[in-house]
C-alpha cells in the first residue's frame, strides 16, 4: 500500500483552491483532504455544489465542518455585548470568522493525523497571518503549504494548469470578491481599490426590496 | 428563538431593507491601509440596539471601561490574536457586564437605515421617581447642588491660582 503524506486543504471551491487540490496531490504528491468551516455562508445547496466540485477534482476526502453555533458562543457573543465596531464602523464580519475556521481545521488536522495542511490566501491580505498564527500555535508539527501566496500565479496561469488535468470548468472571472457568513458580507472590487468611489447599487449582495416602514422589537436577556 | 436563528432572520429582514451597508477602512496587520465594503444587517441591528439598551441599565464607568476593552478585544481578534488568554479575560469581564442588560428594544426599519425608538427594562436607570434630567429633582435640594459644585471646583481654583501666579 502506497504511504501518501496527508495534508488538509481548507477548499471555497474558488479556483484557488482548486488550483491548490491538483498541485498538492500532483506536484507534491500528497493525499489532499479538502475541508470546509462553515460559519453561516453556506445554505445546503451550495455545500453540495462544492463537494462535487472537491470530488470531481479528486481529492481523497471532503468534509464539511459546521461551525455557525461556535461562531457565535466563542465570538459573537462578545462582539454584542462590547458593540464592536471597528472605527466605529464595521462589526468585523470576516475577521471573526477566519479565527473559528483556522481553529477548526487545526483540530480536523489533529483528527486526522495529517503531516500538513494548506490554505490558499494571498501574500497580500489578513487572512494569511490568520491562518498561519493559529496553525503555529496549535498545531507547531503541521507543515504548512501556500501555494498560491508562495507562487503567485495570474488566473489565467492556474487555470492553464488544471486544463492540463482535464478540469474545464467555467471559472467566471467575478467582478467582486465576495465573503459571506452569519455576522456580514465583504465585497471587494474595483471600487473599494479607490478611496473615492462607492460600490454601485448592483454590487450589493441585495437590492432593496421593502419600501414600507416596519416596526421590529428586540428581546434582549443578559446581554443576548 | 435563538441567537443564531435570530440573527438569521435578521440578516434575512435587514436584507430586503438594504440595512447595515457600509465602506470600511482600516489598518490590516501587515501594515497597509484597506478599503472594503460590507452588508452586515443583523450585526448593526444588534448592536445598535445592544448598545442603546445598556446606555439604560449600566453605570457610566461600566459603560466607560466596556467600551476601552471591547475596542482593543475588536482589534487583537481583527489582527489575530484571538488565542491570547487576555482575551478570554477580557471576554469574562464584558460577560459580567451584562447581568442586568435585559429587556426589549424598539426600531423602525426604513428603506437603508433603520432607528433606535426606545427600549423597556426592569433595570432602567433612568428611574422617574429619583429625578429627570433638567425637569424636577426629588431626591436632593438645591442647596445640596451648590454645595457639591464648591467642591467639585476645588482642584479647578487651585489649578487656576497658581497658574496666575506664576504668568
Amino acid at each position: 500500500m502506497s504511504q501518501k503524506k496527508k495534508v488538509v486543504l481548507a477548499f471555497s471551491g474558488g479556483l484557488d483552491t482548486s488550483y491548490c487540490v491538483k498541485y498538492l496531490e500532483h506536484d507534491l504528491g500528497l493525499e489532499v483532504h479538502a475541508v470546509l468551516v462553515n460559519t453561516g455562508g453556506f445554505n445546503p445547496d451550495e455545500l453540495t455544489a462544492v463537494e462535487t466540485k472537491a470530488r470531481s477534482l479528486g481529492v481523497a476526502s471532503f468534509r464539511v465542518l459546521d461551525r455557525v453555533q461556535t461562531y457565535y458562543d466563542k465570538v459573537i457573543r462578545y462582539l454584542v455585548f462590547g458593540n464592536v465596531l471597528k472605527n466605529n464602523t464595521y462589526p468585523l464580519s470576516v475577521s471573526a470568522e477566519r479565527t473559528v475556521q483556522a481553529v477548526a481545521i487545526a483540530e480536523y488536522v489533529q483528527e486526522t493525523g495529517a503531516g500538513f495542511v494548506a490554505h490558499g490566501s494571498t501574500g497580500a491580505g489578513n487572512d494569511q497571518v490568520r491562518f498561519d498564527l493559529v496553525f503555529a500555535s496549535l498545531i507547531p508539527d503541521a507543515g504548512i503549504i501556500t501555494p498560491i501566496r508562495d507562487q503567485q500565479l495570474s488566473r489565467e496561469e492556474e487555470m492553464a494548469y488544471l486544463k492540463s488535468f482535464g478540469v474545464e470548468a467555467s471559472w467566471e472571472k467575478a467582478k467582486y470578491s465576495v465573503n459571506k457568513g452569519l455576522w456580514g458580507t465583504s465585497i471587494g472590487g474595483a471600487e473599494t481599490l479607490t478611496s473615492h468611489l462607492p460600490l454601485p447599487e448592483t454590487a450589493w449582495p441585495s437590492a432593496l426590496q421593502a419600501k414600507n416602514p416596519q416596526k421590529l422589537s428586540l428581546q434582549f436577556n443578559r446581554g443576548e | 428563538m435563538a441567537p443564531v436563528a435570530v440573527i438569521e432572520r435578521l440578516n434575512a429582514l435587514g436584507a430586503q431593507y438594504a440595512i447595515g451597508r457600509d465602506i470600511h477602512v482600516g489598518d490590516t496587520i501587515i501594515g497597509i491601509k484597506g478599503r472594503v465594503a460590507f452588508a452586515a444587517p443583523a450585526a448593526l441591528l444588534s448592536i445598535k440596539a445592544h448598545h442603546a439598551l445598556e446606555k439604560h441599565t449600566l453605570t457610566k464607568w461600566q459603560l466607560h471601561w466596556k467600551e476601552q476593552l471591547a475596542n482593543w478585544y475588536g482589534m487583537m481578534l481583527h489582527e489575530a490574536q484571538y488565542l491570547d488568554p487576555v482575551m478570554r479575560n477580557i471576554e469574562n469581564f464584558l460577560q459580567a457586564t451584562q447581568e442586568r442588560v435585559s429587556g426589549s428594544v424598539f426600531l423602525t426599519l426604513h428603506p437603508y437605515r433603520f432607528t433606535v425608538d426606545g427600549i423597556a427594562s426592569d433595570f432602567d436607570l433612568m428611574d422617574a421617581s429619583f429625578g429627570a434630567y433638567g425637569e424636577m429633582n426629588k431626591g436632593w435640594s438645591g442647596e445640596d447642588v451648590k454645595g457639591f459644585t464648591k467642591i467639585l471646583a476645588n482642584p479647578l481654583q487651585l489649578f487656576n491660582h497658581i497658574t496666575r501666579k506664576y504668568d
